[in-house]
């Protein structure tokens, strides 16, 4: 391939207002399209609820929110609560935050668990549902990124594994999200440089990414050399990393997109991430306040995945935001004394009194009310080319690993979100009748058969039926 | 309640391609070793499992259970091995993340990355089997490698020797620099290939070509895989590693870093496949302190011992623990095992009965020695009082990482002897049907000793604390981050142990008195001649019972010189032959 930098070619395929054609281009390409944009969005919030806080009173349509609940009002219409769902724990290794961390999405056994890192961290044994969707789901694939992961907190209580990723592209794969709403940012916008989207700054950045294209044709080409030597047994192995080759390049393809056009005129700052761990001895109560900068991360990331969203530019997305040992402090919140700042986990841990259940509610309503808040945006913000709103068209599940402070893995606290558009059904308290629980794979496969994958199903023999039938019409 | 009566394991070993046949037996180091069918006879009642068992977590066992601490890759028995030459498959092995930042230091120049990017080889991952290059692992690479190449950029004119118009010249530096890289020849047709990414850069100038080029060569797999393909098959279809690959695989696990120019120059002469060429090579390596610190370090990550970081104290009974402690822990190990390991009367054995350490201000008042360092940070030699120390069983880092938050862990401690330091097979976690009776006896007001007593006469626990919790009663005498103490709660511990059930006849004075006798077993050094060679070939399912470790440790001089193990395992069929059956 001869990389040779055309400029007539480059202003014949862009154009010299290309990046602020950004939206423009969203409608053609919505309208070429047969099939509607759909999306997911897994929220995570860590250490479980507190469920006699979490869950209505009621059942089926009649119901009354609990006052966790109660920061999701405004959506109650939109929404399913989870009366009867479990993580598929059974024989499987792991700590209770760790082994649920990697049981909620990819939903298969943990058998082994990485060396060193506190004895409890388990590897995935394969791909989390959200990397699945993105292969299988035709509504969700075509964007320039094909997934977006970020968190707003790195610390767990060691360098361990399973607490800080949510997704994974196969077993003992995963997929490290960003934690700096700046990282997020350049990858969906790429690097503009200063004065935005000039002809002449679109000349140079074509010209990068074209270089940089020559660089992964390289990678492939070496690859492939590599391949062609390798015995059958690492082909799949390999056949993956070329995959991640192709998926890097296809971003290189796509055209920059313009982010002012997208909602977000300029760069999120860089916010420093607290880095203090809490023993599990002691009082948690720390010197520093986490929660103010914590909110202002989930934000900011709020912001980075709204803007991908508007301009159709990744349509998955995994956030979390904290690993479930969580380590952020929390001000105006411990009962006895809102002016000490108390450390989430830890505080869990502590023998249970009406103020620890107090704390760890008024910490659940903290992510609820900015899970809410930001779902209202996205049900205020018109699909560009489309029908509804960016909220009708994105199905989320707002999700923890453990039901509970105890490690419980029955009674999920889940939520199903949005997706009016692909029929989610809200409104409701979903509940097995008196079938026991289901498995959070069912759960998942019943999205999976919305979003076009019949016949999927996810995890072991015995830790999946079948899909949870009438969520969606 | 289940039963305890399961009764010992038959042992087979079986051959590929000759299920029954005799041509190829082995002695399995087991019939060395009469005493290990006595530890089959015990986890027999124990409902011993073999590798890949479930590792034994309780749900909720934080903070850090502890007590469950698996010991990384503990080796245990497998029934299925086969005693083969070619126990490991032709591949393609992924450089760790330690292993990338090192040879991109040593192409580019020890400043080509950021201080934050280079990973801490204290944290560096023993066994990364099963890892898989998915988009996230590939853009940290092609980040690092632009990062990489634009600092080699910075100096052009010192790296290249080129001038900013000469195309020959850097087509000639590409070249050499690649096969640098590959740590292989490089083919016409790569280079062409290379010299395509660098027009698309010399469109702007030479320099950016070069630097274009020299990203494409760090973030290629040539660069971030090393190989084991093999020459010709020979007429059971296994392959020898040809001398460049076999260069590749020597330096990476005995340096985690690229080959060196001897290293490469006698691959190039093909000269280092021969036993004697081998044997200076190896032994050039190991007489690097650079060398020698890597070693120390895959050791200790074998051992685990990462986990002092993760190992949180109560800071109202341990009031000066806290991560700059545990720094200066870990550093006084690493310290320890390099004197006893490769200084001048070093050995294995060492490792576990030196006591000369190497302390700061804050390890003397722990250790409670006198302190001879002109700062309070300084590490100096010292040696640790004989009645109390001797041996890495007995550091400080290790005591603290076996240890709860508020207590000492007697299984935590037994576990670690038994699994990681002497490979005897693990013991299987308490079935799901105690486990609440488990927890019960962690809440309740005992010391570690009454718990061990408890587990010794009750039933089903028995069936497996008897061959570990001993290995833990020994280090009794030392509390939560490892100081020494004579008495708790009030009565004067008593760490004597029998450890029949063990394989180690006799009674033993408290883990001082063990070592030496530890030291001296076949166990320990087949033991640690394991965790190398799972470092160096990522099977973590080798067992020190396997032939295939079997076969070198029978030819080496002397069991407790490390330099021997190692020369001997670089020379052995485990490491050099690969099975092509699946080509």
């Amino acid at each position: 391939m001869n990389y040779t930098f055309k400029r007539r070619q480059f202003l014949a395929g862009i154009g010299a207002a290309a990046g602020l054609c950004t939206l423009l281009r969203r409608m053609e390409r919505a309208e070429a399209q047969a099939l509607a944009t759909q999306r997911i969005l897994f929220i995570q919030r860590p250490v479980g609820t507190v469920a006699a806080n979490w869950f209505p009173r009621g059942q089926g349509t009649d119901f009354t929110l609990s006052r966790i609940l109660t920061q999701f009002a405004a959506l109650r219409d939109r929404m399913v609560v989870f009366e009867d769902i479990r993580l598929p724990s059974n024989d499987s290794v792991g700590g209770g935050h760790e082994r649920g961390t990697v049981l909620m999405l990819t939903g298969t056994r943990t058998r082994r668990l990485y060396p060193g890192n506190g004895g409890d961290d388990p590897i995935a044994e394969g791909p989390s549902i959200d990397q699945y969707l993105v292969n299988g789901a035709p509504g969700l694939s075509g964007t320039a990124i094909a997934s977006l992961q970020v968190s707003c907190d790195s610390r767990a209580d060691t360098p361990e594994v399973s607490t800080r990723n949510m997704s994974y592209s196969g077993a003992q794969a995963p997929l490290t999200p960003y934690y700096q709403p700046l990282q997020a940012y350049s990858r969906i916008f790429g690097t503009m440089m200063p004065g935005g989207a000039t002809p002449d700054n679109l000349e140079r950045l074509a010209r990068a990414r074209l270089q940089q294209k020559s660089v992964l044709d390289f990678a492939m080409k070496d690859l492939s050399r590599l391949q062609q030597l390798a015995p059958a047994s690492q082909r799949s192995q390999l056949d993956m990393h070329a995959a991640a080759i192709r998926e890097v390049e296809t971003e290189f393809d796509a055209t920059p997109g313009d982010p002012a056009a997208c909602g977000v005129a300029s760069p999120p700052a860089t916010l420093n991430l607290a880095t203090r761990t809490d023993p599990y001895s002691g009082s948690h109560v720390v010197p520093e306040r986490d929660d103010v900068v914590h909110s202002q991360i989930g934000s900011l990331h709020f912001s980075v995945v709204k803007a991908a969203f508007k301009c159709d530019l990744t349509r998955t997305v995994t956030f979390q935001f904290t690993p479930g040992t969580n380590h952020v402090s929390f001000g105006e919140m411990w009962p006895p004394n809102p002016a000490l700042f108390k450390v989430h986990h830890t505080t869990s841990h502590d023998a249970g009194t009406p103020d620890q259940a107090e704390f760890l509610t008024r910490v659940e309503e903290f992510y609820a009310q900015k899970v809410a808040g930001f779902l209202q945006e996205l049900a205020a913000e018109p699909e560009v080319g489309g029908t509804g709103t960016l909220l009708d068209n994105t199905l989320v599940p707002y999700i923890t690993e453990v039901a509970e402070r105890n490690h419980s893995w029955t009674r999920m606290p889940f939520l199903l979100l949005g997706g009016q558009n692909l029929g989610l059904v809200g409104g409701r308290i979903w509940d097995n009748g008196n079938g026991g629980m289901r498995s959070s794979n069912d759960l998942w496969m019943a999205i999976a058969e919305a979003l076009g994958m019949p016949g999927f199903v996810l995890g072991d023999a015995d830790t999946h039926t079948t899909p949870i039938a009438g969520l969606f019409t | 309640m289940r039963s305890i009566t399961i009764p010992p394991r038959a042992r087979t070993t079986t051959f590929r391609g000759h299920p029954s046949g005799p041509e190829r037996t082995t002695l399995r180091r087991g019939a060395a070793l009469p005493w290990v069918a006595l530890l089959g006879l015990a986890l027999g009642g124990c409902e011993n499992k073999v590798m890949h068992v479930p590792e034994p977590i309780l749900p909720g066992a934080e903070p850090g259970g502890v007590d469950d601490v698996p010991e990384p890759g503990n080796g245990d028995i497998d029934d299925s091995s086969e005693c083969l030459p070619g126990r490991l498959q032709r591949r393609a092995v992924w450089l760790s993340d330690i292993q990338f930042s090192n040879a991109v230091r040593k192409l580019i120049g020890t400043d080509a990355l950021d201080p934050e990017q280079i990973p801490d080889a204290a944290f560096k991952p023993f066994s990364q089997k099963g890892v898989v290059v998915n988009t996230s692992l590939l853009r940290t690479r092609l980040d690092l490698a632009r990062g990489a190449a634009a600092n080699s950029r910075a100096r052009f004119s010192e790296n290249t020797g080129c001038a900013n118009t000469d195309d020959t010249c850097a087509r000639d530096f590409i070249g050499g620099l690649a096969a640098k890289a590959f740590r292989r020849p490089v083919a016409e047709a790569e280079l062409a290939d290379l010299m395509a990414v660098y027009e698309s850069g010399r469109e702007t100038d030479v320099e950016t070509g070069v630097e274009l080029a020299t990203q494409a060569i760090l973030a290629s797999a040539s660069f971030s895989y090393r190989t084991e393909f093999g020459g010709t098959a020979n007429a059971e279809g296994d392959v020898e590693l040809t001398s460049h690959e076999l260069g590749s695989l020597l330096s990476f696990w005995l340096t985690d870093g690229p080959p060196d120019e001897q290293l490469l120059a006698a691959a190039e002469q093909g000269t280092l496949t021969e036993p004697a060429e081998l044997e200076r090579q190896v032994g050039r390596l190991l007489s690097s302190p650079e060398g020698q610190n890597s070693l120390t370090l895959t050791l200790m990550s074998a051992w685990g011992m990462s986990n002092l970081f993760g190992a949180s104290k109560d800071p109202g009974l341990f009031p000066g623990y806290g991560p700059l402690l545990q720094s200066n822990m870990f550093e006084e190990t690493r310290l320890f095992l390099n004197e006893a390991l490769w200084g001048a009367n070093g050995s294995l054995g060492q490792a576990l009965t030196s006591r000369r350490s190497f302390v700061n201000q804050a390890l003397a008042d722990l250790y409670e020695v006198p302190f001879t360092g002109t700062e309070p940070t300084d590490f100096v030699a010292v040696e640790l009082p004989a009645d109390e120390r001797a041996g890495l069983l007995t550091q400080a880092s290790l005591l603290s990482a076996r240890a709860r938050s508020d207590n000492t862990s007697v299984v935590a401690r037994g576990l670690f002897v038994r699994s990681a330091l002497l490979c005897l097979p693990r013991p299987p976690p308490p079935p799901e049907a105690v486990i609440a009776q488990v927890q019960a006896l962690l809440a309740a007001d005992l010391t570690e000793p009454e718990r061990a007593a408890f587990r010794a006469r009750t039933s089903p626990c028995n069936g497996c604390h008897t061959t570990m919790d001993a290995f833990g009663l020994m280090l009794e005498n030392y509390d939560a981050i490892g100081r020494f103490r004579e008495d708790l709660a009030g009565d004067p511990i008593n760490p004597t142990v029998t450890l029949d059930a063990m394989g180690f006849p006799g009674t033993f004075d408290g883990a001082v008195d063990f070592v030496a006798t530890a030291a001296d077993s076949p166990q320990f050094s087949a033991c640690v001649a394991r965790h190398l060679a799972v470092y160096a070939t990522g099977d973590d399912s080798i067992g020190t019972n396997d032939c295939e470790l079997d076969e070198f440790m029978q030819m080496v001089p002397s069991e407790t010189d490390l330099r021997d193990v190692v020369t001997s395992l670089a020379g052995s069929a485990l490491l050099r032959t690969r099975s092509g059956e699946s080509q």
